[in-house]
């Protein structure tokens, strides 16, 4: 793996194509994907390799993280803002193998309840999955899977707050109450 | 039909203002209940309780309270049968609000839920008296007599569904006075007031109640104005209607902290007689631990808005079950018993209103009352001039006098100190000359929640039930998918080990000779041997013949792994080039591969050439894996061999070979040489007969064909040093030719990768120095160790 990884971050030499293929098929078995995403240096030359100008190195590289976001020991460590970044400005490319690549590896990520507070902070995440879930211009499958990543996200904020106790003294309504509260307001 | 009234000392026994009303004569026939001393004590207490958040008060200055109606008016709502309560003074609000306050006479105005007999005794009084007061009640606010200077405690009563009620207590309070000589002032004038003469039609009794006697603040002298108003309910018997909607019963959060919402009784069947027996034997008390809230409309010009925000909520899921939950008392009696949380709305007794009356005893002059109640604009107040503090709990305590002690229900346990409103209007509730002849009220309001003072949680409520909840909560997630068992995924795959069946044939006597040459001893002849099968084994053709005749493989193979000796070093190479170029060639038909692959010695001598070899043999070795590697059948053997994938790991990386000299040859470097300058030179006469010249010269080692002046050796020295200078296009092209063959292992299915020592990995990723390829292959697990 380490050569792998060596030869992939030489973009000026043609096999760093055929190594980013080669890692993309590792992570097509399962239980490789836990392994691979410790593994040192990989989830780095994917990140770099997803902003190579060749197309097919940035699907390979794409293809990869989302295999590896699949496996549920993984996504907590994809769950940065590197990642998360590079994700959503794939996501907004006009190559559709990398849009869905890039939009079904968020979504994964999404799954994991601990990457909540991560995708939130990270910028522009939200918005580009809003944007790919009304955009006329995307494709069925992106819209679906951006309308579940939002889905997911909602339903792990939702937990959260549900997790909750109400203060004592504090109506136990439904929520969202949509209440407005202020400060010594004269109503 | 019975209204409410708020205190008998506004309309002492036998008073001419109420003679005419024959309600009111049917009910002074009924004895006065005898006061409770606990009552009175408490109403010489003027630190009882009152729930904040079911009453909003208005504070008001004297201009406000003059324009009275304007403040009164939109906290009538005619299309509810609801008790509109407003407190929006900020002073009162913060007063501390006791949970013992809220007994059972203390909420009655504002709720159906009345538990005490006193009460009910009282709200027929009061509902007497409020029916004489409704047609004056308009002209009583321009009354001038009225002090300006006062707050205004507009009281209602609700109705329940099969009950017409109609009470309010209007309590004008002035605030005029201090907290030290200010009350008993405060109480003549209020004496003053109600034993002033009245015209019969206003049924107005006044009050001696401030904001600080209300909420126990003694501090505060504001005015205030306590809006109770109870809008007439609806007319009809039919219990199982809900009494209350909901929408309309919408808190601003800016006035008040948290709504507290009216119940939605829906659980009508749930048993009220173990409430009224208690209500009846004991005290009320037992009756002020039931869950009761009431939630409060809000008056303000954004209560609309906040209808609309909570359209769209469910109605029984919102209101109902945040109320039972936030609105509560800390029950001081044991008979007290928390309902289900499933339940959390307290059921309105059907039969717990105060003015609960058959539909038979509705008279023509009830429907002219309400007549003229609504044309009051729907509101009965008495008022009484606002008194301080001092005044107000001292007028308090004179209202609740032991000349009016009649009430009939007794209780035992201490009174609220912050009550003292609610108990004067429970007082004038239980006024000793008008008892209450049903069992109606059974229940009163348990929660009355201060805006600023947290209400007091049920005993006994789970703790989950403060968990928060959703108007619409996400269906519960689906179980994750889970993965196949990666052994049935690799055995699924996996190929099997090929087995192939060979055929040999007889190689021909030519083909023979050469067999034996490239065989022999002499690296001449073997190199131009291998020379010839290389140019034959170009054709498909032959490539698919050749594979299957004897020897033919292990001949190639004998010649490819033999050992490079120094002195004839370059012709050694020529010979491994040109056999390791036919084993290539003969591999690329598919047919070929399996059985090149198979047969034994092959991927040894390729390994061996990838280790010692700097030129093209290194090439073409590699090339072979990879064209051995396009044969799914022949991956998984590729993997078997060991130290197979570290290898092509160093190659893919560019790491170059290392070639080893044999001892034998440095011993016997002069012997070998000379006898491998004859074989050579034999070979190249047989080879090539032009090269011959060029051959016979080169003969000799390199290192010696160097050291020679020659034309010709530096004519093979160009050669040789075009080939050196295609060392780095070689190592180029032999990790191509790796990561090709790595590439095709990589689509199989049955790799696992793997590391070795894991942790210590992620503790030091310096020290990541190898890795392990685990390779499944039919159920036995492989591993190749790969160094970086």
């Amino acid at each position: 793996m380490h050569s792998l990884v060596t030869v992939s971050k030489e973009s000026t030499n043609p096999i760093h194509t055929k190594c980013l293929e080669i890692i993309g098929n590792l992570t097509r078995f399962p239980p490789n994907n836990g392994v691979l995403s410790r593994c040192n240096g990989v989830v780095d030359v994917l990140v770099l390799a997803a902003e190579y100008e060749a197309a097919v190195d940035r699907s390979s590289a794409l293809r990869a993280l989302q295999n590896i976001s699949a496996d549920a020991s993984s996504k907590s460590l994809l769950a940065n803002n590197v990642v998360l970044g590079l994700l959503t400005a794939c996501s907004m490319s006009n190559e559709v193998d990398e849009k869905e690549a890039a939009l079904a590896a968020l979504l994964n990520i999404s799954t994991e309840p601990n990457a909540v507070v991560s995708i939130t902070n990270t910028n522009n995440l939200v918005a580009t999955l809003i944007h790919l879930a009304h955009s006329p211009e995307s494709s069925s499958n992106v819209r679906l899977i951006a309308c579940e990543a939002l889905a997911t996200l909602s339903y792990w904020l939702q937990t959260l707050a549900g997790k909750g106790n109400v203060p004592e003294g504090i109506p136990n309504v439904p929520l969202p109450s949509q209440n407005a509260s202020g400060w010594e307001r004269w109503t | 039909m019975s209204f409410w009234k708020t205190e008998e000392e506004g309309y002492p026994a036998g008073d001419p203002s109420f003679g005419d009303d024959p309600s009111f004569e049917s009910q002074e026939k009924h004895a006065p209940a005898p006061r409770s001393p606990h009552r009175n004590s408490r109403s010489n207490n003027t630190k009882t309780g009152f729930q904040m958040s079911l009453l909003r008060i208005n504070q008001v200055t004297s201009e406000m309270s003059v324009d009275m109606q304007d403040i009164l008016s939109p906290t009538f709502d005619t299309d509810t049968n609801n008790t509109i309560a407003t407190a929006p003074n900020e002073s009162l609000r913060k007063s501390p609000t006791s949970p013992q306050s809220s007994t059972g006479t203390e909420f009655s105005f504002l709720s159906r839920s009345y538990s005490s007999d006193s009460i009910i005794r009282k709200v027929e009084e009061e509902i007497a008296a409020a029916r004489l007061a409704a047609a004056s009640a308009k002209s009583r606010l321009s009354d001038p007599k009225i002090p300006q200077n006062r707050s205004v405690f507009s009281i209602g009563s609700l109705g329940s569904g099969d009950e017409d009620m109609k009470t309010i207590l209007d309590v004008y309070a002035d605030d005029n006075d201090d907290n030290n000589g200010g009350g008993d002032q405060r109480a003549d004038d209020v004496n003053q007031l109600l034993d002033a003469p009245r015209t019969p039609s206003p049924r107005r009794f006044a009050a001696d109640v401030t904001a600080t006697d209300v909420f126990g603040n003694e501090d505060e002298d504001t005015e205030s104005v306590f809006e109770l108003v109870y809008v007439e309910p609806a007319k009809t018997n039919d219990s199982s209607e809900p009494f209350f909607d909901d929408e309309e019963w919408q808190v601003d959060n800016a006035v008040l902290p948290a709504p507290i919402v009216m119940p939605k009784f829906e659980d009508k069947s749930k048993p009220l007689e173990p409430v009224l027996e208690a209500a009846e034997t004991e005290t009320d008390e037992v009756i002020d631990n039931k869950s009761f809230s009431v939630e409060l409309l809000q008056t303000s010009s954004e209560s609309t808005p906040q209808k609309e925000l909570h359209a769209g909520i469910p109605t029984s899921e919102y209101g109902v079950k945040a109320q039972s939950e936030t609105a509560e008392i800390p029950d001081t009696e044991t008979k007290y018993t928390p309902e289900p949380i499933e339940a959390r709305t307290t059921p309105l007794p059907d039969k717990c209103s105060a003015s609960k009356v058959s539909p038979e005893e509705h008279t023509l002059e009830d429907e002219k009352w309400l007549s003229d109640f609504a044309a009051s604009d729907n509101k009965l107040r008495i008022e009484v001039p606002a008194s301080p503090v001092g005044a107000g709990r001292h007028a308090g305590t004179r209202i609740a006098s032991p000349s009016t002690k009649s009430a009939g229900s007794s209780s035992k346990a201490p009174l609220s100190p912050s009550a003292s409103s609610v108990a004067l209007l429970s007082k004038a509730a239980t006024s000793p000359r008008k008892r209450a002849p049903t069992r109606s009220l059974r229940r009163k309001p348990e929660v009355m929640r201060s805006e600023n003072t947290a209400p007091v949680l049920k005993k006994n409520v789970p703790i989950d039930s403060r968990l928060i909840r959703f108007g619409n909560p996400f269906p519960l997630l689906k179980a994750p998918q889970t993965l196949r068992d990666p052994r049935s995924v690799i055995d699924e795959h996996t190929i099997g080990e090929a087995m192939v069946r060979t055929k040999w044939t007889k190689p021909t006597k030519t083909l023979k000779q050469l067999i034996v040459a490239v065989m022999g001893l002499s690296l001449q002849r073997r190199s131009n041997a291998c020379g010839a099968l290389k140019v034959l084994a170009k054709e498909r053709k032959n490539q698919l013949s050749l594979v299957r005749m004897d020897s033919f493989l292990a001949a190639l193979i004998f010649a490819v792994s033999e050992d490079i000796a120094p002195r004839e070093r370059q012709l050694a190479l020529d010979a491994r080039t040109r056999a390791m170029a036919t084993l290539h060639n003969v591999c690329e038909p598919k047919e070929n591969r399996i059985r090149v692959f198979t047969h034994p010695g092959l991927t040894d001598c390729l390994m061996k050439v990838i280790l010692d070899d700097l030129g093209e043999a290194r090439v073409l070795a590699t090339g072979t894996f990879a064209l051995l590697a396009k044969t799914p059948a022949c991956r998984e053997g590729i993997t078997q061999t060991e130290g197979l994938v570290s290898l092509l790991a160093d190659v893919l990386r560019g790491v170059r070979a290392t070639p080893k000299l044999e001892p034998r040859e440095e011993k016997n470097g002069g012997d070998v040489i000379q006898r491998k300058s004859t074989e050579a030179s034999s070979v190249c006469h047989s080879d090539d007969d032009e090269s011959c010249s060029d051959s016979e010269s080169s003969c000799s080692s390199d290192d010696e064909s160097r050291e020679l002046p020659d034309a010709g050796m530096k004519h093979f020295d160009s050669v040789r040093k075009i080939t050196e200078g295609m060392t780095d296009d070689f190592l180029q092209r032999t990790r191509s030719n790796a990561c090709a063959t790595v590439l095709h292992l990589s689509k199989h299915c049955p790799i696992v990768v793997s590391l070795q020592s894991r942790a210590s990995i992620i503790s030091n990723p310096h020290a990541f120095t190898h890795s392990i390829v685990l390779l499944f292959f039919h159920h036995r697990v492989y591993y190749v160790v790969v160094h970086p």
